[in-house]
């Protein structure tokens, strides 16, 4: 599900259900040995380089694809609820300070056996956004592009 | 459960990844240019703005049009049509991340079944 709440804001939510144990679920999130046997899509292999999961705690992957290119995620942890919530920044870092910084909410929910996890992933909201980046990627997208097709 | 084209994934990422590209596409958006005035404002030299060209022409972000010896790029509005391009990827990154979960977290499920036979 992809939202467009205005010329310079969205939102996308994605969900999947898991059959195991919420615990399970939260682990492979928030313990490092986990999460790097299963981050990336499939053929991509990752390197954590920092991985404090706090609050205000940092992180860092290297996603090598097969075809040899290194693409960099990092933030910062926000929030954190045992088995139940994981907020975090996130930032594309390919050598690239204009790429807008976006937040992402991973919500276990716990059902019965097993767990629904929802991916929520917005821009910052957009008084943080003024503050970092005059310029993000998204509203060139929405507001240039918009602009030139009208 | 998805379908992932990492081959376009990767293009995306590294296509719009560098800030030099982004401003070509911004200055496009006010127009179609010729390579050389697009150069102007970045300080680079016409075959590294023509380098930066080839990529986002492989990657259907423009196009050109040839006028005597100049070339006179746009942005390809199909591929641009589809507005939430950028938004597209992270959504194909997204459903790839929830299956790569769903592989480790069946697997290790199995590894600990076959540990406790």
């Amino acid at each position: 599900m992809i939202t467009m709440n205005n010329a310079q804001n969205f939102t996308l939510q994605l969900s999947n259900t898991y059959s195991v144990p919420t615990e399970r679920v939260f682990n492979a999130w928030t313990k490092p040995e986990e999460l790097e046997k299963w981050w990336g899509p499939a053929g991509f292999k990752t390197k954590i380089v920092e991985m404090n999961v706090e609050v205000d705690g940092k992180y860092k992957y290297n996603m090598h694809s097969p075809d040899g290119q290194v693409h960099i995620i990092a933030g910062q942890y926000l929030e954190i609820v045992k088995n139940e919530k994981l907020v975090f920044t996130w930032k594309w870092e390919n050598g690239d300070d204009e790429f807008p910084n976006t937040v992402v909410t991973v919500d276990f929910i716990n059902k019965n056996e097993s767990t629904e996890l929802v991916i929520t992933h917005k821009d910052l909201p957009s008084e943080a956004e003024a503050n970092n980046h005059s310029h993000g990627w998204t509203s060139f997208l929405h507001e240039g592009l918009k602009s030139y097709l009208a | 459960m998805v379908n992932y084209n990492e081959g376009r994934l990767n293009q995306v990422f590294s296509v719009l990844a560098d800030p030099t590209r982004r401003a070509i596409l911004q200055e496009l958006s006010r127009g179609e240019q010729t390579t050389k005035k697009l150069a102007e404002p970045f300080d680079m030299s016409l075959p590294a703005i023509s380098k930066h060209m080839k990529i986002l022409e492989n990657a259907d972000l423009v196009s050109f049009r040839k006028v005597g010896r100049n070339k006179y790029y746009y942005l390809q509005t199909n591929a641009i049509d589809d507005a939430a391009l950028w938004i597209d990827t992270l959504k194909s990154f997204w459903e790839s991340q929830l299956s790569s979960l769903e592989k480790y977290l069946l697997n290790s499920e199995e590894e600990k079944g076959g540990n406790e036979k």
